[in-house]
């Protein structure tokens, strides 16, 4: 349904002639009715793919197809008839997203605006879009300030969906709530998607929530995707030395879970202007060695696994094979089915 | 309790007037905490549930109209409601630091982060500037800032903000305190960034035999660096535990909700979870804070407040009907 092929956006900075190469060379492709998860640090360029869906920003290079349709720039998506009102976003912080000015039925009613329904279609659909993220009806007047957080975001998502979109590119709706509002939203999510087999494009560095929501990820690092496949493999069997940092790093609750110290990652994300010329990890990686000064080839390990590490063979090694996240789940089993 | 308590709260309670003065709400309910040297409690609890003004009261630094109501907070033996302005000023940022989230925000934008750290050294422990940049550099090394000589002439904004929360806990450290506040101190940064600055905390800590107050919404950080526990829900400690013990065996319905929504089984949820109301709730009864999300809730728990009980060792809990499990 959506076909990201090679994807380049640079930006220029003011005054020097430096660029920031925010996404590099991006290829991917989302599924009707799948999840699909971008997962990486700030900086790793995984917003700024977002906003290039989304016309937001014209890609500096490459192809976005939509539905069969070329999209990349706003008036693209503007005026085409098909497309129109078939992408839409969900933002991270619901309280600044939201218009305080507004009523609830407004900010919901604004997507349809430029679709040329009639007001009783839009009243219609306002009402079936509250009743989707079970928000009772008599809410539809008040203002975003009266409800939570985690109410906010469920406004935020029925904005999402009263178009009736094919894709919802959800960037990072979870991270501003707290744990008991977030798994809500989660399963909220999941359930639009089993009732209206929307597709979404899930942008996170929240490992947890894509373990549980996503069917295929990206993993992103400096704007190249540096392991793409299946999540239940990825998690499972992570193949790249950032993966197996990324996935070491996550705290889950539980005293039993003992971290791998010895695959955490050091420093930080170096700045997207002066990319290392080989391969970007190695500043950081605890595996590298002299080859990884060469460019990394994207290799395929099974179909629809790619990473693109010189020594990943050597570096799975290292992983034991039990998924982190498997292995909480039974200890919470564990616990908490009283 | 043997053990000599470097802070003993107790029964805090913190209350917010209306607009009219009329009524107030109690943002913080008969609180009670006791810290042994050396060791880290983890205060766990979501927006709203008065983990962050606990902080501020330690530091006594309630934002006005808010008022403490009730309580002691013995620091030392000593309890800090009875000092005066002056008093204070010298245990905040000396004996008692304070680690905030926001690096960004609290750093000052006009001055260099090593001139930042100066101002702590010189101000407690009058320090003559030269003494001062030496021991800043050092700081600065220990919280792992690559070239700590050439940082030392950064501003803020040409850190990132792991840098930033590095170069404030360094702040937070300069005077070797004896008590630590970690408000939320690392939820704005990236997860390996994240694991990377706990670390550092933990190990400093540790090393110094300073204790750590280590306030979160996070489970699983207080799972990895805590030695206590306290879950706290709309003002009131509701469960209080080893770290060990507590994810074993969660007693308050809350703390099992709470650990539920990190697990992603379907089965786990439904059972703990209950309808959220929407309704905005009458403040005036006296009840069970989490009366109206629990799943164990009785006839009782809607017009009798429960109060804090020790079941046993460590374990204290707010609830009639503490969840029971065969182990």
């Amino acid at each position: 349904m959506l076909h990201v092929k090679n994807l380049i956006k640079h930006f220029g900075t003011q005054g020097s002639g430096n660029v920031v190469q925010a996404v590099n060379d991006v290829t991917f492709s989302v599924d009707q009715g799948e999840t699909f998860a971008l997962v990486g640090e700030s900086g790793s360029g995984k917003t700024t793919i977002g906003r290039c869906l989304l016309g937001l920003e014209r890609p500096t290079g490459g192809e976005i197809t939509f539905l069969g349709e070329n999209i990349g720039r706003s008036s693209d998506i503007k005026n085409n008839d098909i497309i129109k009102g078939k992408i839409q976003l969900v933002f991270q912080e619901p309280s600044e997203s939201l218009n305080p000015k507004m009523r609830l039925h407004r900010i919901v009613e604004e997507p349809l605006m430029n679709l040329g329904l009639s007001r009783l279609d839009r009243e219609k659909r306002v009402k079936n879009s509250f009743a989707r993220v079970k928000i009772p009806e008599k809410n539809l007047f008040k203002y975003p300030n009266e409800l939570s957080m985690g109410l906010q975001q469920r406004i935020g998502i029925a904005r999402a969906i009263v178009s009736e979109p094919k894709l919802i590119i959800l960037d990072e709706p979870t991270s501003a709530l707290d744990p008991t509002a977030r798994a809500d939203i989660i399963d909220l999510l999941i359930e639009i998607q089993k009732d209206l087999g929307t597709s979404y494009l899930f942008i996170s560095h929240d490992l947890s929530a894509v373990r549980h929501i996503s069917q295929k990820i990206a993993i992103l690092y400096l704007g190249k995707i540096i392991e793409q496949g299946y999540s239940d493999r990825i998690f499972s069997k992570p193949k790249h030395p950032y993966s197996l940092g990324l996935l070491s790093s996550v705290l889950l609750p539980s005293t039993r879970l003992l971290r791998p110290k010895s695959l955490s990652l050091a420093g930080e994300i170096p700045s997207p202007i002066n990319l290392p010329s080989g391969c970007s990890l190695e500043s950081r990686c605890p595996f590298a060695q002299e080859i990884c000064a060469k460019h990394p080839k994207v290799e395929k390990i099974s179909d629809s696994h790619f990473v693109s590490c010189s020594r990943h063979r050597e570096v799975a090694k290292h992983y034991n094979a039990m998924d982190y996240f498997e292995k909480f789940s039974l200890e919470a089993k564990r616990v908490l089915l009283v | 309790m043997q053990e000599k308590m470097i802070l003993s709260i107790d029964e805090l309670s913190v209350l917010f007037p209306n607009d009219e003065m009329t009524s107030a709400i109690p943002v913080l309910n008969k609180a009670s905490l006791n810290l042994k040297k050396g060791e880290i409690v983890a205060l766990v609890g979501e927006s709203g549930s008065g983990k962050t003004i606990l902080s501020r009261a330690i530091m006594n630094l309630i934002p006005s109209p808010g008022y403490i109501s009730d309580g002691k907070i013995i620091f030392n033996e000593l309890n800090l409601l009875d000092l005066q302005r002056e008093e204070m000023v010298k245990i905040r940022g000396r004996k008692i630091s304070l680690i905030v989230s926001n690096p960004k925000g609290e750093l000052d934008p006009l001055e260099t982060v090593g001139q930042q750290i100066c101002n702590v050294l010189i101000h407690h422990l009058d320090f003559s500037y030269s003494q001062a940049k030496k021991k800043a550099i050092s700081l600065l090394r220990d919280v792992r800032i690559p070239d700590p000589e050439s940082r030392f002439n950064a501003f803020p904004h040409e850190l990132s903000g792991g840098m930033a929360q590095r170069v404030i806990i360094a702040i937070a450290l300069a005077c070797d305190p004896e008590l630590i506040i970690s408000d939320d101190a690392t939820s704005g940064l990236d997860v390996t960034v994240q694991a990377q600055v706990l670390d550092l905390l933990d190990k400093l800590v540790r090393e110094k035999g300073s204790s750590l107050i280590f306030i979160t919404r996070d489970l699983g950080v207080a799972a990895h660096f805590a030695d206590q526990i306290m879950v706290i829900y709309k003002g009131q400690i509701v469960e209080k535990n080893n770290v060990q013990d507590f994810f074993k065996d969660p007693k308050h319905p809350y703390s099992n909700l709470l650990l539920a929504s990190f697990s992603n089984d379907p089965e786990i949820k439904k059972i703990w979870t209950q309808k959220l109301s929407l309704e905005p709730e009458d403040i005036s009864i006296k009840k069970c804070v989490f009366c109206d999300r629990c799943i164990k809730a009785k006839p009782k728990c809607f017009h009798s407040e429960p109060e804090m009980i020790t079941i046993e060792g460590d374990l204290q809990v707010r609830c009639f009907n503490p969840i029971e499990r065969a182990l």
